[in-house]
Formats: structure tokens, sequence, C-alpha cells
């Protein structure tokens, strides 16, 4: 268990994760982070309080780990009083262009760049 | 008997260095025991594992003596020396080397025997080395151009062509080196850390990362280590300004809890027995 630092296989089907952020001044949001791998895309849909974040694109092998890059997405609803940190991984991965790394945490895929976790 | 393959305690000057096989045909590790440290090849790439005190000197032990069975008990005051960990401690670190090694499924490279202990597999043992090679550590860390190379350009009683060629391809060195950074894959590396039955796994950059990392976390540690029942497994991340805590679940599953680095010292024992559940 733990981070590995392994090649994994290609991820497919539906991850999914939940859980709670603390912000910056204390407060406590939920946030509900989901992704579908298939034929060698992905489509993500990330909820954190009344943000949805929503990216699409395809998934390349990166050295011994998988990355995804974003070809399509939108931020729908950026909440006021959002922390900077969390706005900027939002904005990035919603750009055209980006990669995020996914690390295998257990059997979770962790996007370090966009602090998303997807579980099978 | 044989000479061991690494000495009981390794002396100073040239690294000493295991080259080992794993179940992966494709991958290869080196084991540098002075630095605690595992470099991972395959193919072209390189990650390099900082297995932390215990899981080296473990690993180490096993290496001494090849084929040999070593006790639970010799193994973990090996690996444990000033303190009394739980069988779990063992369990936790054996099962993370098998996972290196690509071993979990087929235990050949790190052998249990029932009521005796554990062997190395020697059939996995590919080379010992003592030559100086470039340490994990430094291959991950380019060096900075140094400033001197200004000044000597700015030296008005030489010529000014050795000067001006040296600042040239300090320039091309520079430009190659960030261009380098920009492409070089970001392997992380771990520590791991342990509070009787609770392993924390850091995980970060590079060595520098994972000190500020530790000690930065060292008070969450110990109230997860006093919330924790029975044995657990967590993971910490620190990145974008947010710490990222993992806490695994026997189905391979995860816990997780994100918070801001303000308020590290500022979360309630609840949110942390959730994440613990």
């Amino acid at each position: 268990m733990g981070y590995q630092p392994t090649p994994t296989t290609l991820p497919d089907g539906r991850y999914r994760s939940s859980g709670q952020v603390q912000l910056s001044d204390g407060r406590l949001i939920n946030a509900v982070h989901s992704i579908r791998f298939e034929d060698g895309r992905f489509y993500a849909l990330s909820r954190q309080a009344d943000t949805l974040l929503e990216n699409a694109g395809l998934v390349e092998r990166d050295g011994a780990h998988h990355r995804l890059a974003v070809s399509h997405g939108e931020v729908t609803q950026l909440a006021s009083g959002m922390d900077n940190e969390l706005i900027f991984s939002l904005l990035y991965s919603r750009r055209e262009g980006a990669h995020i790394r996914l690390y295998q945490i257990g059997e979770c895929l962790y996007a370090r760049a966009s602090l998303q976790v997807f579980c099978p | 008997m044989n000479a061991p393959l690494i000495p009981a305690s390794s002396p100073s000057g040239p690294v000493t260095y295991l080259v080992l096989k794993t179940g992966s045909t494709e991958r290869t590790i080196s084991f540098y025991p002075s630095m605690y440290q595992l470099l991972i090849q395959r193919g072209e790439q390189e990650e390099r594992v900082d297995l932390g005190y215990a899981g080296s000197r473990l690993l180490e032990r096993l290496l001494q003596a090849p084929g040999e069975v070593v006790s639970r008990e010799e193994l973990m005051s090996y690996a444990w020396p000033d303190r009394v960990v739980g069988q779990g401690s063992l369990n936790q670190q054996i099962y993370s080397l098998r996972q290196l090694f690509c071993d979990e499924k087929g235990r050949e490279i790190i052998q249990t025997l029932p009521r005796r202990g554990y062997q190395f597999n020697p059939h996995y043992v590919a080379e010992r080395r003592a030559a100086e090679p470039a340490a994990p550590a430094s291959s991950v860390e380019p060096e900075e151009p140094t400033p001197s190379v200004v000044t000597d350009a700015a030296r008005p009683a030489r010529s000014h062509w050795p000067a001006i060629g040296l600042f040239i391809l300090t320039l091309l060195v520079g430009l190659g080196t960030s261009a380098w950074i920009r492409e070089r894959p970001e392997n992380l590396a771990t520590r791991s850390l342990e509070r009787g039955a609770l392993t924390l796994q850091l995980m970060a950059k590079d060595g520098r990362a994972l000190d500020s990392l530790e000690r930065d976390s060292a008070g969450l540690f110990e109230r997860l280590a006093s919330l924790s029942e029975g044995a657990s497994l967590l993971t910490l991340d620190r990145h974008g300004g947010y710490y990222q805590l993992f806490c695994h679940r026997e189905t391979a599953s995860v816990n997780w809890l994100m918070f801001h680095a303000n308020q590290l010292n500022l979360l309630d024992d609840k949110q942390l027995k959730q994440c613990l559940l």
C-alpha cells in the first residue's frame, strides 16, 4: 500500500472519491471527484462546495506513471472565498494542454497538480 | 561461509551498492544502504525511493546473507535498534519492500519461512559494486551555473575571449539544464516514519522537501498516533499550499483529508478520526 512508484496498468472504468477540504480560513467544504477512463480518454468532474470543474482529454504514458492531457475543461461556478491555491489548481486543470500526472496511492490515483483523488 | 555481501557496518569511502533483480524483467534495483535509498531503473527511466531507516536496515540485514533465514526477532532488533515495535511494523515493511520488488504476489524474492523468519532469494542478487557511481540524490539535483563566471567575464586585465567563451558555454549549459528540468519526470521521494503501530509515509519532490515535511508534520503525526486504534498506514503530501493526508484502508481504498498549510495544527480530532476509520 502507500505511494507506489511502480508502473500501473492503464486505468479503465469509473473512479471516484469524496472527502473534506479545510480552507485557509478554517472553513470545511465537501469535495467529490469522479473520473471515467475509456479507450485512452478520460472525462472528469469535480465538485468542491459550489464549484464544479469538468475536464476531458487523453490518458498518456509518462515514464512510470500515467498523466492526464487536458484537451477541454470548464469551471462552471467559482465560489467566492475559495483559496487562491485551489482556484489555481482548478483553472490549471481546465486549461487545454495541461498535463496532470497520476500517482498511485494504494489502489487510488492521485492527480497531484489538481489535488484530486480517484479510487476504483 | 561466504563473506557477507554487505558488511555489518558500512565503511566510509566509496558508496557501496548492490544491484538486485526484481519480479519484472524490465526493472532492476540498486540498493544504497548507506543512503537508505533504492534507485529503481526501468529502461531509460530512473526513480529514487527513500526507504527510511527501518526499511533500509531490514533489507540490509536480509542481504548480509542471501539465502539464510533471518528470524523476525533479529530483523526487528536490527531495523528498530532503539525501540520495541509490534509485528505489524515488520509486516508492513516487508510488504512495502515486496511491492518495490514487484514481489507482493509471487513472494519469490523476499521469502517467508513460516515460524522461522524471512530470507532474501540469492538468485535475485545481480552484483555488488563498490565503485563511486553517481549517487541517486545528486542525479536529480541539477547544479546552478556559478556566479564566478560573470565575475571573470567582467575582469578587464585579461583577454575577454576565454571569459566570453566560458560565458557562452555556461549559457548553453544553463539552457540545457533548464530544458532538462522542464522535461525530466517528476520522481517523488518517499520516507516512512513510525510511531507504534502507525506508519506515516511522506512523499515530496526530493530529500530536502522530505526533511521539511517531516519537521512540519511532526505534531500532526503525534496526534494521529494517539488517535489511531490498531495498525494504520498513512501517506502525507504537500503541494500547492495544501496538505493531502491519505488514510489507507484494508480494502486498498483510501480516506483522504485535504487542508491548507496554515490549518496544519488546527484540525479537529473528529476530522482526523474520520480519516483514520
